[in-house]
């Protein structure tokens, strides 16, 4: 999209008042989506986008600048404007690039999604919405999505990268709502990949998950409000990890700590959990929906381990925040698109094995709340009190698990939460989302075993837990 | 730039696209904040799209691209062409002629691009330097600016074109404050286009002092309390509670407010208006099909008024569109701005003064977790201070508030006369008889 010549004029306009860094990102988008909603194709679009962001970093400051105007007239333009916020002389003037670099793919699309005849996805989704209406009568509204994105990235930057990246993503989604006596609820799931066609059709059973989001639906409409207070949690694997995810992947990011405003800042080497906990983020997981080929400033990606027997032995660190902290990244550098200026973000974020199983777990707690699914949740990673919100959750009475109740909220504090697990389970896995923070709206996996928190503060319109 | 209308819309009818629609939008921006008495980052924008609406075979067909070049209206119409070849919906085919007048809004101001990029800075600088003044226990602050410039053109076949534009900035701090190893954070926007309506001294005041105020908090027991909701709560729960007016909510038999036009939804109290043409930045003189909007009741003493509707869920129910057609996606679905809740006679202090035991909240969070706009449901992170013997004393965090938006909004037991605008909406205090909050 942009000649190395053209690049090159634009590197060294960047730098003439004097700093030290400056990068182009570009990107070509073409995306697709179909919707089908209540039996009939709602619509299929297919939007381009493409665009550019140019960086300049001096020392502890950066400028950064975007637009989908990639004549040279107009980037030259954006390069000068930008420059113009320092004062200074050049320092340095590049030559040339080094020769172009492709990143290595660590996903691979057996079927690509545009070989495949857009009527057999039209069917697909249809079949699986159809689960969803055909399993009860109060189910009042269906719908299922097919998303898929091809996405060109090329980066240059003043130490001489030129690399590109062909990348591709996809999710598959079905919602439902349900209605009865005055009472509405909805219900939505979701699964993405990396890899291609074959990964739906093949590996993952979108009837059988509509059939559970459906029975989910149902189960949840007639349950009655969460129990309030403090008492002891099992959180469900796969989306249970969003409670590492708010309570400490966010303050564990370099973009929080570098500044002193993260509650985990300068606790590195110190203990944050406890010793049964061991965590890690890993952005090499092939096909997975968090992983990368190279982050967004074109760094290699890395499994990083940031909690080991329960200390903190690591931050996910871009190179600009790394820069306050003096220490080099470790390819964690993350932006939703060329309209943000990209900074550390979490990629696929779990907690590890332990060695209790899911039934000890259940059968050693007496009375307490089990949570299976969440919609998501919060965090202000200054003073780390977090919130998420289930979306599955039951009573656990005697060691069993018996009723199912909605609503559940579980609040805390990152700083303090990690202590209070007390048994982790050996069944990982991980389950797909959407992050938001300051570089935008990123694919991001949340992960854990099941495991217990011996106590946390539960808000619900229930009465106490009986 | 000059997009050529006509030559699109010829070109889509020579392809059989009798009706179509094409709008461009283009935007700049620019954005600063500063931490540690520095510039810690600077950012600057332009962009600009095009997005087409056309009917072919009978299904209404959607394009989009922000590649403008001069291939730009083949893709487009081609585009058009291929997606409606699968699309089986079919009721939304409406193409608007116009409306007989539209009311002019003014929400761009010249001025605030005559203001120089370095004064704009220097006032973050100003903002920085007065909360840290302002108590030694605060120790971080963020500052930051953000300017954006929005135009759009929208024309149609049928010789409909609308053009608008709108300017504004918003200033932006978060402070957080320790004590006794315990942080808190407090943060606030001010949104404008004019920039001499920013109080500097008045804005870091409130916000430094709310900060320092919420020092030391504790956890309340768990129970029912009367609650008294902050002007920011108000705003968040009344839009969430508003989604359930859209009329395709209704006809798609997902809103509780099935079958409720007409009837009491909530307490006689609360009257709501939604109000497009108020003089603001958020002001629209037409939604995104093309319809003037106007001023209009929603809920008259608790009684539901009327639903939002848009051109299409308007023909299905025979009224009129009330000029609520806003783009989701690459459909249009249902949206409102400038929501105003008219305000009671009883001053927030009067209202507190009566409080022998309640819950005074000013902070809620999680709502995309926590919120469920449809069933009502809430449970949500909230912070806020206890009112003791009619004094607001302790200030609390970590406590989760839940209810229903329905059954809340039908248990007012007073509501304020302190009006303030939160963004695009305009809101009292609001004391609710019982809430549960959860905490210890």
């Amino acid at each position: 999209m942009i000649s190395n010549k053209l690049a090159l004029d634009i590197i060294n306009t960047a730098l003439k008042t004097g700093g030290d860094f400056a990068e182009i990102y570009t990107e070509n988008i073409d995306s697709t989506t179909f919707r089908i909603e209540n039996t009939k194709v709602d619509s299929l679009v297919s939007p381009k986008r493409i665009g550019c962001g140019i960086r300049i970093l001096k020392d502890l400051q950066s400028v950064y600048g975007y637009t989908n105007d990639l004549s040279k007239k107009s980037l030259l333009k954006l390069a000068d404007d930008l420059s113009k916020r320092f004062n200074g002389e050049q320092k340095i003037k590049l030559s040339n690039f080094k020769p172009l670099k492709h990143a290595k793919q660590i996903s691979h699309m057996k079927i690509p999604f545009d070989q495949v005849n857009k009527k057999e996805i039209i069917e697909f989704l249809k079949d699986g919405e159809k689960q969803m209406r055909d399993y009860s009568s109060d189910i009042v509204r269906t719908s299922a999505s097919l998303f898929y994105e091809y996405s060109l990235i090329t980066i240059f930057n003043s130490n001489g990268l030129h690399i590109d990246d062909h990348r591709n993503i996809a999710r598959i989604s079905a919602s439902c709502v349900a209605s009865k006596d005055n009472k509405v609820q909805p219900q939505f799931v979701a699964k993405g990949t990396k890899a291609g066609w074959e990964f739906f059709k093949n590996e993952i059973n979108f009837n059988k998950m509509c059939h559970k989001n459906a029975e989910l639906c149902i189960t949840m409409l007639n349950a009655k409000e969460c129990p309030s207070g403090k008492m002891p949690v099992v959180i469900g694997n796969g989306w249970g990890g969003v409670l590492f995810h708010e309570s400490c992947g966010h303050p564990l990011e370099a973009s929080g700590v570098s500044k002193g405003l993260s509650c985990f800042a300068g606790k590195l080497y110190q203990p944050i959990a406890s010793p049964i906990v061991n965590a890690y983020d890993d952005a090499t997981i092939p096909n997975a929906w968090g992983s990368s080929n190279m982050d967004d400033e074109g760094h290699t990606p890395h499994k990083t381990q940031l909690i080991k027997n329960g200390i903190c032995v690591d931050y996910l660190t871009d190179s600009f925040n790394g820069r306050r902290m003096k220490k080099p990244e470790n390819g964690a550098s993350r932006r939703q698109d060329f309209k943000y200026e990209p900074t550390s973000r979490m990629s696929n974020t779990y907690i590890d094995n332990g060695t209790s199983t899911k039934d000890e777990i259940i059968k050693a707690t007496k009375l307490g709340l089990y949570c299976v699914s969440f919609n998501g949740g919060s965090v202000d990673p200054s003073t780390g009190e977090f919130n998420f919100g289930a979306s599955e959750a039951y009573i656990i009475r005697d060691g069993k698990i018996c009723e199912p109740v909605r609503g559940a909220t579980l609040i805390g504090k990152g700083d303090e939460i990690l202590f209070n697990i007390d048994m982790i389970a050996n069944d990982l896995d991980l389950a797909d989302g959407m992050c938001g923070a300051a570089s935008g709206s990123i694919p991001v996996q949340v992960g854990q075993p099941t495991l217990r928190i011996k106590e946390i503060t539960v808000g619900g319109a229930g009465d106490k837990l009986k | 730039m000059k997009i050529n209308y006509n030559q699109f819309f010829k070109l889509a009818k020579d392809k059989g696209i009798e009706e179509s629609e094409l709008k461009y939008t283009s935007n700049s921006s620019f954005e600063c904040s500063i931490f540690s008495h520095e510039i810690d980052s600077y950012s600057a924008s332009s962009t600009s799209s095009l997005t087409a609406r056309g009917i072919y075979n009978n299904v209404m067909g959607f394009s989009n691209t922000n590649n403008i070049n001069k291939d730009s209206f083949d893709y487009l119409v081609n585009s058009i062409i291929e997606s409606s070849e699968y699309i089986e919906k079919n009721d939304d085919t409406i193409i608007f002629k116009g409306s007989k007048k539209y009311k002019k809004v003014h929400t761009f101001n010249k001025d605030l691009e005559n203001i120089s990029k370095d004064e704009k800075i220097k006032k973050l600088f100003d903002i920085e330097n007065k909360l840290y003044e302002f108590d030694s226990r605060i120790q971080n602050v963020i500052v930051g600016y953000s300017e954006n410039s929005k135009e759009s053109q929208i024309a149609n076949s049928y010789g409909l074109k609308l053009k608008s534009k709108t300017n504004y900035y918003q200033i932006y701090a978060q402070v957080t404050a320790k004590d006794n190893d315990q942080v808190v954070s407090e943060g606030d926007i001010f949104i404008d286009n004019d920039f001499s309506k920013f109080d500097i001294d008045v804005w870091c005041n409130e916000l430094a002092s709310r900060a320092i105020k919420k020092l030391n908090p504790i956890q309340v027991k768990s129970g029912k309390y009367k609650v008294l909701l902050n002007q920011d709560t108000v705003a968040t729960l009344i839009n969430k509670l508003l989604t359930s007016t859209s009329s395709e909510e209704i006809q798609k038999g997902s809103s509780i407010l099935i079958n409720k036009l007409n009837q009491q939804i909530a307490s006689k109290k609360l009257t709501v208006y939604e109000k497009p043409l108020e003089k603001n930045i958020f002001a629209r003189s037409f939604d995104d099909e093309g319809v003037a909007t106007y001023n209009k009741e929603l809920i008259k003493k608790g009684v539901l008024k009327t639903y939002l509707y848009n051109l299409t869920t308007a023909k299905k129910d025979n009224v009129e569109s009330t000029g609520n057609g806003y783009m989701s996606g690459p459909k249009i679905g249902i949206s409102f701005t400038n929501v105003i809740i008219k305000p009671g006679r009883q001053s927030f202090d009067e209202t507190v003064s009566k409080i022998k035991k309640g819950i005074y909240i000013t902070e809620i969070s999680g709502i995309h977790a926590g919120l469920n706009s449809q069933s009502g449901e809430f449970n949500l992170q909230s912070q806020g201070y206890l009112i003791e013997d009619g004094k607001i004393t302790k200030p609390l965090s970590l406590i989760v508030l839940s209810g229903n938006l329905f059954e809340m909004f039908n248990n007012i037991a007073t509501i304020c006369s302190d009006s303030k605008d939160i963004l695009d909406t305009r809101v009292p205090s609001i004391l609710i008889k019982k809430l549960s909050v959860s905490g210890k």
